[in-house]
């Protein structure tokens, strides 16, 4: 069940990117999903909640993902998404879109084990785009 | 034609809290939850708000700086009134925190007002309110400014239509506090600990408009959430049926013991069995809902020394296993007479039961609290007559150590509190333990004075014939009475009376 997101997630960035999108599509993509995570989650948890949560995620992910490094003051006041594309926009077609995938996946799992499945997809279920029905879950491109 | 105001009165879906309340949440009203840290203000908030709110009347929860709001959500969907489905759609959570921090009140509440415009909110929760009274206070501002936010808050919600609710840690009622002032509602909850024991209280202090019931009330926090247990005259509803009661008796379930009863115990009786340990006055009180279930009518039991089972009572277990009987097994913790009325009235209602057992009233002083012991006497004042108001026979046991030097019936002194009294005794005869009983009181009812023998086997509870041939039995070791002695005391008409030497 933690893991239902994954093809959502998959799908989501497989609509909005479409085929053969470069690394700054890519950075952009992740970060206009941030941007709408953020948008649904700050009127709740606050813009403080919401940027630990950030900086969780990103710690998560450079364990599988060592070049997502990036070291942020623990209390900024919003979440600063510059960095993130910058960083992403330098890396490999792949390399960027598997980077993404893997943040945005963590911070879903992050945000699963601490308010739920349940709740989690009614806060955040209008960002997820739901797989085309009948069609086995691919990876994005 | 009716010109005042009526007032409608919101179901907050806290079990007990509506009669404790007087009826309800008067709707509109300007309510302040307040208490200790951990004394289950949240709880209660989140409880009334998934109860209360719906599309129609959609709720807002304002978090300030108290639990951050993800702890908040994590923690409370651990209860089951939890609905996440109802998450932005009749229920919105805001954070407030960067609006509190500046400590700009009139900030904060322009916040809060364009936040229920925008959602249209009937209810409205403030949580924690303390955090805007310090925010307000450490920047040094004058206390007057909190006054006003109050003031204008109160005034904006209502004039808004909506039900408001500040939930707030203080610590001390006399906390010099605007909100007391301007609140219409102050519900006070408290943990009361003493010795090793906590307990839940909650009090409404004021609730303007209608008459909630005063003195404290016990409540327990459950997976379930919160259940507040109103006094036993509260939750009492029907009058006792005193006329008639004489009329109609019930079956004891022990032969002869009726015709002991003057016919039996009048319906609606209490009726006290006292004796020493070991006496049977357990086994007289499972005969006693034997023959009740041997009638047609359930019975409920609260089993408070030792859980009835096949190895010492094979029919009363088997009336439980089956569902006549209901047993009420209370193994929670500090619990308080009131609880125990309603889990007993609960099971009362559910199987429409007729008699009840209470075995034993020194099992039940060992389960309460320990802040309930000292006024033990009164709560099972309060207990009997709740349930003489439910219109059942009751039976209560109360073990009490044989002293032979002076006849008591109740360690607590209950003995009045009682419509029937039977009392068992051991007494030594020829270097032997027998069991006498005697039916002291049956109120409003000729019963016999006999003091009978009665033995106890696999078949029940046997009473014999009296002992005519001793005297003293009540004191313990009677001795034979003398023919000659008799004699000598009531002499043949015409003799004169021999002096005693």
């Amino acid at each position: 069940m933690e893991d239902t997101f994954s093809p959502r997630i998959a799908a989501t960035l497989n609509h909005r990117l479409g085929q053969d999108a470069t690394s700054p599509h890519i950075a952009d993509v992740v970060v206009a999903v941030y941007r709408e995570i953020e948008g649904a989650l700050t009127p709740i948890v606050g813009p403080g909640g919401v940027v630990a949560l950030y900086q969780r995620s990103l710690h998560l992910a450079k364990a599988t993902h060592h070049w997502i490094d990036i070291s942020s003051p623990a209390q900024t006041p919003r979440v600063d998404f510059s960095t993130l594309r910058t960083l992403l926009a330098q890396q490999t077609d792949e390399t960027a879109l598997a980077g993404g995938v893997e943040i945005l996946e963590r911070f879903s799992r992050l945000l699963v084990s601490l308010i739920g499945l349940s709740l989690s997809e009614q806060l955040l279920g209008a960002v997820w785009i739901q797989p085309p029905a009948g069609s086995p879950v691919q990876d994005a491109p | 034609m009716n010109h005042t105001a009526t007032i409608q009165r919101l179901g907050t879906g806290v079990p007990g809290l509506d009669e404790v309340l007087g009826g309800g949440l008067p709707e509109f009203s300007f309510n302040l939850i307040a208490g200790a840290p951990g004394c289950g203000k949240t709880t209660l908030a989140h409880q009334m708000m998934f109860a209360m709110a719906t599309p129609e009347r959609p709720a807002i929860y304002f978090t300030v700086l108290g639990e951050p709001p993800l702890k908040m959500l994590r923690y409370q969907q651990q209860f089951s009134y939890f609905d996440s489905t109802a998450i932005n759609r009749s229920i919105r959570f805001v954070n407030l925190s960067d609006d509190t921090l500046k400590g700009d009140l009139g900030a904060v509440l322009q916040r809060i007002v364009a936040e229920v415009r925008a959602h249209d909110s009937a209810l409205v929760f403030v949580d924690s309110f303390r955090s805007v009274v310090l925010a307000s206070t450490t920047e040094g501002k004058p206390n007057h400014a909190l006054q006003q936010f109050v003031q204008q808050l109160g005034v904006l919600m209502t004039s808004w239509q909506a039900t408001t609710f500040l939930i707030g840690e203080y610590f001390a009622e006399s906390d010099a506090n605007p909100v007391f002032t301007v609140c219409d509602g102050l519900i006070w909850l408290r943990q009361s600990v003493e010795r090793n024991s906590m307990v839940r209280k909650m009090e409404i202090v004021k609730m303007r408009g209608q008459s909630s019931l005063p003195g404290l009330h016990t409540f327990r926090i459950t997976s379930a959430g919160i259940q507040v247990f109103a006094p036993a005259r509260a939750a009492a509803i029907d009058d006792r049926p005193d006329s008639g009661a004489l009329d109609f008796r019930l079956g004891m379930g022990v032969p002869g013991l009726d015709d002991m009863l003057g016919g039996g115990l009048p319906r609606g009786y209490s009726l006290l069995v006292a004796g020493p340990s070991g006496s049977g006055k357990s086994v007289l009180a499972a005969a006693f809902l034997a023959e009740g279930a041997r009638r047609g009518e359930s019975g409920v039991i609260a089993a408070f020394e030792r859980r009835p089972n096949p190895f010492y009572n094979r029919a009363l277990a088997e009336l439980i296993r089956s569902d006549r009987v209901a047993l009420v097994d209370p193994q929670a913790p500090d619990l308080s007479i009131d609880e125990i009325v309603r889990l007993l009235l609960d099971e009362i209602h559910r199987l429409k039961a007729t008699r009840v057992v209470i075995d034993s009233l020194s099992g039940f002083e060992l389960a309460i609290a320990p802040t309930f012991r000292a006024d033990f006497r009164e709560s099972l004042a309060r207990l009997v007559m709740a349930l003489a108001h439910a219109g059942v026979s009751v039976l209560m046991t109360s073990e009490l150590e044989d002293r032979y030097t002076d006849l008591r019936f109740s360690p607590y002194g209950t003995a009045f509190l009682t419509d029937a009294i039977i009392v068992q005794r051991y007494i030594e005869v020829h270097s032997e333990i027998r069991r006498v009983m005697a039916v002291v009181k049956v109120r409003g009812s000729t019963h016999s004075h006999e003091l009978r023998e009665f033995t106890i086997s696999t078949e029940g509870i046997c009473i014999g014939d009296k002992l005519p041939d001793y005297v003293g039995l009540l004191g313990g070791r009677p001795t034979t009475h003398h023919p000659v002695q008799e004699w000598v005391s009531n002499p043949p008409a015409g003799m004169g009376t021999v002096p005693a030497s």
